[in-house]
């Protein structure tokens, strides 16, 4: 974290992440040079660019958006999720070459424009098989370089997170564009089954992980029982349901809050983190401070505010707790709004 | 840190957890086995590039009898070639361009160079028994122009035909970009194609491709009538003959139908 601008804020860990993506890089890219040269090597040293260079992008591309679910279904796997920044903009990188080493030696030196020739040459619009797949190409680029450009906490907190979640999520759309891009594409000529057994499998994994994380939500949602509403307060679980140091999540009158126990203490902040709208109730307790999972960004839970020098803040709740019953206020306060901490046992 | 937040990942802390140490591991090594096995599996079922070559980087000089008609080709002096070349060179401009883009120049300080002898540089494109030159260095191609009574070119009676098979810009099928067929190399052929390029249809037999120049019936360029079936299976009929050393098919191009 940093509340200044930095270009590329490192760490040891970022460092030992991006040393695993290289190593992933280095293979993708040896190996398919080094089959291509085993089994045809008349290919050219364009074809052999972009070929190289989109099948990296593809790679780098689905592991990006299985992390996500990934990291839903079983939380070990948050590490991958904290740089996955980097991945995303070294995968815009490899699609960027692949994009104009495409332009330049199929549109480029002719007798129109290169970006007009990605619309005009091939004109069948209206069918499947001979649709011109380059556009589909190009503005999944654009998106990514929307993404890319937009990569770094200075975006972020000048678009506002809610804003920028929204924007990034254009990398679905992109990725259905890539998906189309492949289809009425190259497998329009490398049209053997096994490429397309390949392709189906891949976008199974995606739309698979996210299914299956779609469905663990539901089932929390679906979980959410019709809580007994007293004097404005809703009565949640009890004390013994919360775990030291954690949280119990709970979404009632249209809050998503998370009451956490720490120090003999219960406070209760909104459920999601400022930085990317990380899951902050599946957090923990660190140092006195909410840890969010995602990026390790904190606040302190008896005000949703960041230990200075950082500014973000979260809206706080009245609680109670009546015997050992936790009950809830779901009209939130202001953000950064101190509310005393509950004791517990008193 | 607590003991009970050991499992607990905070990235700039970098404190990844024994078990999440193992979930990563057990993740990332079958994934670091698949590539490989991914990649052997898209190379080894790849239709294969052919044998074409386009000796980039190497401009070479060439003389002989330039015939403008019905199709630019330079007929190289009698004398060795190298493997592979075929004398009668089908000339092509620089980029997606045909060569009379550049040949204009010339044709203003030493008249028309039909049937004139002619010193070029430019870049050899060959394979199967074809050979093309790239006018490189576009106008500074022609290098020298020697006047000369024009030949007639010499040509094979017409005989009707009617084929199968698909419409390709020469200079990308003969060496410069593989693949250059079918719908990948479709909208970089009609860029050359339309830039002058002749259009050639390949014709597939037991015996391998056949190629022929397309012309129209009166032997006039068709190449923005081509334009919409470049790059897909194609049935033609016309009147094929021989000329300078390539097949030239006369069609109809309004008569020219997909075949599938």
């Amino acid at each position: 974290m940093s509340n200044t601008y930095t270009a590329v804020l490192w760490n040891p860990f970022k460092k030992k992440y991006d040393r695993i993506l290289a190593l992933a890089i280095a293979l993708i890219v040896v190996s398919f040079i080094g089959l291509q040269f085993i089994f045809d090597a008349n290919i050219t040293v364009e074809t052999l660019i972009i070929r190289t260079t989109s099948l990296t992008a593809v790679f780098l591309l689905h592991f990006i958006l299985i992390i996500g679910p990934l990291c839903r279904l079983n939380p070990s796997f948050l590490p991958l999720l904290y740089n996955r920044r980097h991945l995303g903009v070294t995968m815009f990188l490899f699609a960027a070459v692949h994009s104009i080493f495409c332009i330049i030696q199929f549109h480029a030196l002719g007798d129109i424009n290169p970006i007009s020739s990605i619309f005009l040459s091939n004109t069948k619009y209206l069918t499947i098989s001979q649709f011109p797949f380059q556009v589909f190409g190009f503005f999944a680029f654009l998106i990514f370089f929307l993404m890319a450009a937009t990569s770094h906490d200075f975006w972020l907190k000048n678009l506002g997170p809610r804003f920028w979640k929204n924007m990034h999520m254009l990398v679905y759309v992109a990725y259905a564009l890539i998906i189309l891009h492949i289809a009425l594409g190259i497998l329009q000529y490398e049209n053997k089954l096994v490429y397309w057994i390949l392709l189906i499998v891949s976008f199974g994994s995606v739309a698979g992980m996210h299914l299956a994380a779609g469905w663990k939500e539901r089932k929390w949602l679906a979980d959410q029982r019709k809580y007994v509403i007293e004097n404005g307060y809703a009565e949640i679980c009890s004390i013994n349901e919360i775990p030291d140091d954690c949280a119990k999540t709970v979404f009632v009158g249209g809050q998503n809050i998370a009451i956490f126990k720490y120090d003999n203490k219960l406070s209760a902040v909104n459920n999601v983190c400022r930085h990317q709208m990380g899951p902050i109730g599946e957090g923990k307790i660190i140092d006195g401070c909410i840890t969010c999972p995602w990026h390790g960004y904190q606040y302190l839970p008896e005000n949703g505010q960041s230990p200075p020098p950082f500014t973000e803040k979260l809206e706080t709740y009245q609680l109670r707790l009546v015997k050992d019953q936790v009950w809830v206020n779901p009209k939130p306060n202001a953000e950064g709004t101190y509310v005393e901490p509950v004791k517990i046992g008193q | 840190m607590s003991t009970a937040n050991k499992d607990f990942f905070i990235g700039w802390l970098g404190n990844t957890s024994d078990v999440q140490k193992r979930s990563i591991q057990r993740l990332l090594i079958p994934v670091f086995v698949a590539i490989p096995l991914i990649l052997f599996v898209i190379v080894f079922f790849a239709k294969s590039f052919g044998t074409g070559v386009f000796e980039l980087g190497k401009v070479k000089e060439f003389s002989g009898t330039y015939y403008d008609e019905p199709f630019p080709v330079l007929i190289l002096d009698e004398g060795p070639l190298e493997a592979g070349i075929d004398r009668h060179a089908l000339l092509v401009g620089f980029g997606k361009h045909g060569a009379k883009t550049f040949t204009g120049t010339a044709e203003k300080t030493h008249g028309k160079l039909h049937g004139k002898r002619l010193k070029i540089q430019g870049t050899l494109i060959y394979s199967e028994e074809k050979t093309l030159i790239e006018l490189t260095k576009k106008e500074q191609s022609i290098l020298s122009v020697e006047g000369g009574t024009p030949q007639p070119a010499i040509k094979t009676e017409r005989k009707k035909v009617s084929l199968q098979g698909e419409i390709l810009d020469p200079k990308c099928w003969f060496g410069v970009m593989k693949p250059a067929e079918g719908k990948v190399h479709k909208s970089c052929a009609i860029r050359c194609i339309s830039g002058g390029i002749p259009p050639v249809f390949r014709h597939r037999t037991d015996a391998g491709n056949v190629y022929y120049v397309l012309k129209g019936l009166n032997g006039e360029d068709i190449n923005h009538e081509v334009l919409g079936f470049v790059g897909e299976g194609v049935k033609v009929n016309g009147n094929a003959y021989e000329v300078n050393g390539w097949k030239v098919l006369e069609v109809d191009p309004t008569k020219i139908s997909y075949s599938g």
